[in-house]
């Protein structure tokens, strides 16, 4: 698989994030923003944070992260973090265009263009 | 396998997380990675999505593989003729049907039938007739026995975390632990209508209980003058092996209880297979038990086909069950950590987990790459699989290989979790 440029690949990591949690929450918000906590404002609780690591292991090719680590990150800006450090330290990759889409049809919805 | 189109995921899990049971639609979203189920065939299930997955789970019951043809013909049948009954004139699929299961159980001694829908319903109308019949509102179960989850099945099922928000409402059941003279103690202490046991604990982590110990029990059973109830609802039909495990066994049970699978894994369907004895309430007062759809005649209909497939099981069975047999043992042998035990009876592969919470993670993992199973109701620890006769020998490969998988992915979960919680 070429490398991509840890940069390049980071980038990429917030829409996906975004989109992935606004499928995912049980109390979905219209747009997914950083300042959103997991628990307390979109209501994830911990089988939902075990089916978000699920979804962002698959995305991003990240090893298993426990639901008590996915605990540890309130918002769903320290989950693009955790994310986007992996991808800088080649732990990660970056999502495939293809694969996300893939995901949101699934779960029966359409890819939201704002993330 | 196919389906017509469905509604969308996401309008189907909005709709079972706001009006069925969130817990189960969320995780049924899991399971599925997003999508619901369409279609099914054989040992495998079809998803919204497009993707296919093993199905050793179901509840037991596609013991047949999903939609045997020979089921469906004789339902489509039932449905073209008369798919409900009067109930005031006479249905023949009943009556046949249970001509055939007593020719089939222990010829000339279980010779009566009652028809439910559900197991409960069986285990219902046991109890009720061993309590009519001998006029004693006690009866014996066993621990780790699960029986259903209605009111009369869950007096008799072990398990106090279900037991415990009605318990003031359960009628008077005592547990007996697992040795020879537990039925015999019970029974100095204060009198029973019946024992109701299952031969190959299912719900209760797949544990099968020794023959001679079930012997024991009957004939201390029958000595105190009360009945032995053998609820065979997820062993029997050759889930295990026989027919009937405690007829085989030579434990003379009163009534053979039958379910889940008698459908053909088409229909709900539940039988209470007995003696004249155990049914004189009924010769009594004909309507001392009925219910709406009991005897259902497509559910009738799809049972007698489904007896005509009991021999193909047999042929099949000793393969599948070897199979599953190595898989367990090479699944203990690979992941010391985090399996404790494993053991399999014919079709019913259990593997014991060191903890619920990992047995959990498994099952979540297998679901997401392509294996369905469940956890035991009342041993949660406990990851039964219960692969259909039909299931092929590449099927039973794909099937350990995701387990193996499985297992890695969540030992490697729960071992960050220790580390992440003493740092
Ligand atoms: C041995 C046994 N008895 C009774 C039942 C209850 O059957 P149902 O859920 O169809 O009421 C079950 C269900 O798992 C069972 O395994």
């Amino acid at each position: 698989m070429p490398e991509a440029s840890p940069a390049a690949g980071a980038d990429l990591v917030a829409p996906v994030v975004h989109e992935m949690v606004r499928i995912l929450a049980p109390n979905p918000a219209e747009v997914v923003v950083p300042d959103h906590r997991l628990i307390h404002d979109l209501g994830f609780h911990s089988l939902t944070l075990t089916e978000l690591a699920f979804a962002l292991e698959d995305l991003f090719g990240l090893d298993s992260v426990t639901p008590e680590q996915a605990m540890l990150l309130a918002s769903v800006g320290d989950v693009v973090e955790l994310i986007e450090d992996a991808v800088a330290r080649s732990e990660a990759h970056p999502a495939s265009p293809a694969e996300v889409a893939e995901y949101c049809a699934r779960y029966g919805v359409e890819r939201d263009p704002r993330g | 396998m196919t389906a017509p189109p469905g509604p969308a995921a996401a309008e189907v899990f909005a709709a079972a997380s706001a009006h069925l049971v969130a817990g189960i639609a969320e995780r049924q979203r899991i399971l599925g990675s997003g999508a619901y189920e369409t279609a099914a065939e054989g040992a495998e299930v079809r998803l919204s999505s497009g993707r296919t997955v093993l199905d050793f789970g179901s509840y037991a019951v596609p013991l047949f593989g999903h939609r045997p043809a020979p089921v469906l013909d004789a339902v489509r049948g039932a449905l073209d003729g008369m798919p409900v009954s009067t109930r005031l004139l006479a249905n023949p699929h009943a009556a046949l049907l249970a001509a055939r299961l007593a020719a089939l159980l222990d010829p000339g001694r279980l010779s009566r039938v009652s028809f439910g829908l559900n197991g409960a319903d069986a285990v219902e109308t046991a109890l009720k007739l061993a309590i009519a019949r001998t006029g004693r509102p006690s009866v014996l179960a066993v621990e780790g026995g699960f029986h259903g989850k209605s009111m009369g099945a869950l007096a008799v099922t072990h398990d106090p975390l279900r037991r415990g928000p009605v318990q003031g409402f359960l009628g008077d059941a005592r547990h007996v632990p697992p040795e020879p003279d537990a039925v015999a103690r019970a029974a100095a202490e204060a009198p029973f209508a019946a024992l109701i046991v299952e031969p190959v604990q299912g719900e209760g982590g797949g544990r099968a209980l020794p023959p001679d110990l079930l012997r024991r029990w009957s004939a201390d059973a029958h000595a105190a003058g009360a009945l032995v109830l053998a609820d065979e609802i997820q062993c029997g039909l050759r889930r295990c092996g026989p027919v009937s495990v405690a007829v085989a066994e030579g434990v003379r049970p009163d009534a053979v209880l039958l379910g889940k699978a008698l459908g053909g894994g088409v229909m709900p369907l539940s039988a209470v297979v007995g003696t004249p004895e155990l049914f004189a309430p009924l010769a009594a007062d004909p309507y001392f038990h009925t219910a709406t759809f009991g005897g259902h005649p497509a559910s009738c209909a799809a049972g007698l086909a489904a007896l005509d497939l009991l021999d193909g099981v047999a042929e099949r069975l000793p393969a599948v069950a070897a199979g599953l047999a190595r898989g367990v043992a090479d699944l203990a042998a690979a992941h010391p950590g985090i399996v404790a035990d494993v053991r399999s009876t014919g079709l019913l592969g259990a593997v014991e987990f060191t903890g619920e919470a990992v047995a959990g993670l498994a099952v979540l993992e297998a679901g997401r790459r392509g294996l369905l199973a469940a956890q035991s109701l009342s041993r949660p620890a406990v990851v039964k699989l219960l692969p259909p006769a039909v299931t092929s020998t590449a099927q039973l490969e794909r099937a350990f290989a995701i387990l193996d998988a499985s297992c890695r992915s969540a030992g490697r979960r729960v071992a960050r979790t220790a580390s992440v919680g003493s740092g």
